[in-house]
């Protein structure tokens, strides 16, 4: 029977292709979502800057003259003119107030900062997802059991935990994703949950049960695909979220240890001699803003292609 | 006595993949206290033509042509104009009574502010026309029910609510827009019957848009049958059931459902309404009638005029449409 | 009305037990006590401190002395400054973090509203691109970025108000934390009111208004503004916290004598019981925040259900 219905769906589908009326067309969700993603400019071009920034984090270094932790005693010695940007010194965004060069550091920099922000959003993302898909599709005692912990969690000032984390266990790297990452995943797992809920009392859901389709494929071949989407925009404005909070806790000195840095540590020290050296702010301040711009447009382009009915 | 004028009405939306031609050519009219009823598929462009009669198109929606109401062009009147002419000589009742009325006020704040504009009456006054209102429209404990929120009514008690507040400044046109199909069936006959007394006590004319022909048949005098946002087929109700002269009427009546005949399947009409965006050349029923000639899909039948105030648009000959 | 706030208040207990009992674990899994490690400090001293603090009694009666002292509004001692209990030294920050929080607050929740409505109403017309580029830029840009770049140009190129200190809470003192905590505030509150207010207008009792007749002034203050608020009131509540106890930058970055000062500076001089007391401090107005949110949103919305 299914057999029979396929084919007459194919050649529905082969008769509307010949026919002029070829909108008509059952388009799936994502190529709509693509082509209007793909309209949206500012998105694209986000896109495309993400990109060339990440090109920058991975191979900026190939250009540096200078390592990010050597000290340029010469550029140390009058940092205000010396240090400045300059192609002829090598230092192409100048040198920090310890005359080591900018440009190296920015790349660095550029380095944590992505990698925090992919990395813990990636974290949060997969706990959320499992937690909520779970607490959802199980339903009943399990659900308000897992929904109340969640609830009790996303009580705690969590950023004041980072901190004092940070504080008693020392300032490492792999402490700020699992810190970052394990506080973020409360807010996934109840969209994941709220999602997974409303879509497993549709009528699709009901039928392959009804077809005796097992939990496990449904859970699989139908509630996730359907929570991809709204997990992707969420994703696409988590991370610029992630490396604002990290750049946010390297600001108050308590974030990477040096000499590694990231964008928010090189704000502080750029905003300490702002006064004198404004290129020492300048610098990361525009790889982060723009980055976190772009991450935005991303984050709308997906959201109004997925979503279009805000429009 | 002409109430409302449609002519040449033309109602096109601007969406993101082209213009939308949703009524096209449209003309029709009204009399005082007739009940017109217009009848159309989903898509057949039958709500839009109400809302563009009230002026309450969507954003991207525009209007060409003309609706005279009592002698007084609609389209194109300012928002404040048209304000005046709202509820106090058009009303209208929507589809869906769950959410037409505001969930976060309450239902005789509701009803009042509707006197307190129009009639300057003061709260008490408001209050007490109110809740004769809605004992008009056989609503229980209807002063009780003023301090009570919409979500507190069941759906055929909400659509009583709609009917009285449309009918608080005695308009002279009922705009009902699906009044029924959100409902029970038995809650339907209800409403339906109330509207038909509601017609004759205040001397109201109806212009009723339906799918339903058995709605129709109940409490219309004259249809006027859609496609593609444009008129198929017009007539007193007796002629559209009795003699239907085009095909797509045919087909609707052939498909509802009898118990006097004997037989296995439900008829349809085969295919969809077609693609709003790229009307085909000529007549837009082409593809799902039965009685397509080569001349169809190159012009469009023109709407005449018969057996005096019947129309039809039709290329094919009336002897032959006859289904019943 | 009344036993869903009871409701809601006793929904929140287990809450702060689990909150006073996770900052409890921490500080005592910190490593090192806090006061061994202090060099030279007089034995007597040490002795005070551990009999004040019962670091003799076994651990569950250690928490319960403290939440025992929590009910009744005692912060315990400050380890670093010890003539001084938190309390002296949370109070008076409280207050300025309040201070800066409310003006902050007051700002944004009115011109939020104004500009999303604003936006809303113009839609896809100039005035809604550049409110919403304004709002966009409010949101992106961090309180951190906001804060030195407001400097720059207002106290160090300009030189129209000092660049931090409190000075009691004067005028001039006050106008920089306040736009920069208050930026992110207003394009928030003016992104959502404009989705919010948009998605309101579309809906169908809001075309029934319309041909009601009612003029449309009328309708979007009558009709509209309450559920569009719905969506502004569900995002204020867990804001409204984190504005009131002040944003830890600005105190850092202003010099202002806030909460965050307090906080960040317990943390890097190790003042566990100062860091814990606020994050206690904190979670619990968290905590009833939200539950006076829920309250609040069951007086707009008749449909749920108390």
């Amino acid at each position: 029977m299914l057999f029979k219905s396929r084919q007459a769906v194919s050649q529905l589908a082969a008769a509307l292709a010949d026919n002029d009326n070829a909108v008509l067309e059952g388009r799936s969700l994502w190529q709509d979502a693509r082509r209007r993603f793909f309209h949206n400019k500012a998105a694209v071009v986000s896109l495309f800057i993400i990109g060339l920034i990440i090109l920058f984090a991975l191979g900026g270094s190939q250009f540096a003259q200078y390592s990010y932790e050597e000290i340029d005693w010469l550029a140390l010695s009058d940092p205000v003119s010396l240090g400045r940007p300059s192609i002829e010194t090598g230092h192409y965004f100048g040198t920090d107030k310890l005359g080591r060069d900018l440009y190296a550091r920015t790349v660095q920099g550029s380095q944590i900062s992505l990698l925090v922000g992919i990395l813990s959003s990636l974290v949060a993302i997969l706990i959320g997802t499992l937690y909520g898909a779970a607490s959802g599709f199980i339903g009943g005692r399990v659900d308000s059991f897992m929904m109340r912990i969640v609830e009790i969690l996303s009580a705690m000032p969590f950023m004041f935990f980072v901190i004092m984390l940070m504080v008693m266990f020392g300032r490492q790297i792999i402490l700020i994703f699992v810190a970052i990452g394990a506080v973020s995943w409360l807010d996934m797992a109840r969209i994941v949950r709220g999602q997974t809920l409303s879509l497993k009392n549709k009528e699709f859901i009901e039928a392959a049960n009804a077809c005796g389709v097992s939990q496990w494929r449904i859970l699989v071949r139908h509630i996730v695909p359907n929570v991809l989407g709204i997990v992707l925009v969420y994703a696409s404005l988590m991370i610029p979220g992630m490396i604002v909070f990290e750049s946010f806790i390297s600001f108050l000195g308590l974030g990477v240890q040096e000499p590694q840095t990231s964008w928010g540590a090189l704000i502080n020290e750029g905003v300490a001699t702002m006064e004198i050296a404004l290129w020492q702010l300048l610098f990361p301040l525009t790889f982060l803003v723009v980055t976190l711009f772009c991450f935005n447009f991303v984050g709308d382009g997906l959201r109004d292609a997925l979503d279009p009915k805000e429009r | 006595m002409e109430l409302l004028k449609v002519s040449n009405l033309n109602v096109v939306f601007d969406t993101p993949d082209g213009v939308v031609t949703a009524v096209k050519n449209l003309s029709f009219s009204v009399a005082a206290g007739q009940t017109l009823g217009i009848v159309g598929e989903s898509g057949s462009g039958k709500s839009q033509t109400a809302f563009a009669i009230m002026g309450l198109l969507a954003s991207n929606g525009r209007v060409s042509g003309s609706v005279q109401f009592a002698g007084q062009e609609l389209v194109g009147m300012s928002p404040q104009q048209l304000n005046k002419i709202r509820a106090e000589q058009i009303a209208m009742i929507f589809q869906d009574p769950m959410t037409s009325l505001n969930p976060y006020l309450k239902v005789g704040e509701q009803l009042m502010e509707v006197l307190t504009h129009h009639k300057g009456m003061d709260k008490a006054a408001a209050r007490i026309h109110s809740i004769r209102m809605l004992e008009a429209v056989k609503m229980p404990e209807a002063s009780k029910r003023m301090s009570m929120y919409p979500h507190e009514f069941s759906g055929g008690m909400r659509q009583r609510v709609m009917i009285a507040m449309a009918l608080l400044c005695d308009p002279k046109l009922l705009i009902a827009d699906e009044p029924t199909t959100a409902l029970d069936v038995t809650v339907q006959a209800q409403i339906m019957t109330l509207l038909d007394e509601l017609k004759s006590e205040f001397d109201t004319a109806i212009m009723l848009i339906t799918h339903d022909l058995g709605v129709v048949a109940g409490v219309c005098d004259a249809v006027m049958v859609m496609y593609a946002g444009q008129t198929m087929e017009y007539g007193t109700t007796e002629e559209i059931f009795y003699q239907p002269s085009h095909p797509y009427t045919g087909g609707l009546l052939e498909s509802v459902p009898r118990l006097d005949t004997q037989s296995e399947t439900l008829a349809t009409i085969a295919g969809n309404p077609p693609n709003l965006l790229h009307l085909p050349t000529g007549c837009p029923f082409q593809e799902r009638c039965s009685l397509t000639q080569a001349v169809c899909s190159k012009t469009m039948p023109e709407l005449i005029q018969f057996a005096n105030s019947r129309q039809r648009a039709c290329h094919a000959a009336i002897e032959k449409v006859g289904v019943l | 009305m009344l036993s869903f706030i009871i409701k809601r208040a006793l929904e929140a207990i287990p809450t702060m037990l689990v909150l006073t009992f996770v900052s409890f674990m921490l500080m005592y899994l910190a490593p090192g006590s806090p006061f061994l490690t202090e060099k030279g400090m007089p034995p007597e001293v040490l002795a005070n401190i551990n009999a004040k603090y019962n670091l003799d009694k076994p651990l569950l009666e250690q928490y319960i002395i403290y939440l025992g002292n929590l009910l009744q509004g005692d912060f315990g001692p400050s380890f670093r400054y010890l003539d001084f209990s938190i309390n002296d030294l949370l109070w008076p920050g409280l207050v300025v973090s309040a201070t800066i929080g409310m003006w902050a607050l007051l700002f944004a929740v009115i011109s939020g509203i104004a500009m999303g409505m604003m936006a809303a109403l113009n839609r896809n017309k100039t005035t809604d691109y550049s409110i919403m580029t304004i709002a966009m830029l409010g949101i992106v840009l961090p309180t951190f970025v906001m804060a030195p770049l407001l400097v720059l140009l207002f106290s160090i190129k300009l030189r129209w108000l000092p660049a931090g200190g409190w000075n009691d809470g004067a005028a001039q003192y006050l106008v920089l934390p306040v736009i920069a905590v208050t930026t992110h505030l207003v394009a928030q509150i003016a992104r959502i009111t404009r989705g919010s207010l948009i998605e309101v207008l579309n809906s169908n009792f809001i075309r029934t208004a319309q041909a009601k007749g009612l003029p449309f002034r009328y309708i979007i203050f009558k009709h509209a503004f309450k559920p569009m608020m719905l969506p502004v009131v569900s995002y204020l509540g867990p804001v409204f916290v984190g504005v009131l106890t002040g944003s830890v930058v600005i105190d850092v970055y202003f010099g202002t004598g806030g909460i965050g000062q307090h906080f960040v500076n317990g943390a890097i001089n190790r003042d566990y019981s100062m860091v814990m007391g606020v994050t206690v401090l904190l979670g619990v107005m968290y905590i009833f925040f939200n539950a006076v949110t829920d309250i609040v949103y069951a007086f707009i919305d008749p449909k749920i259900r108390y």
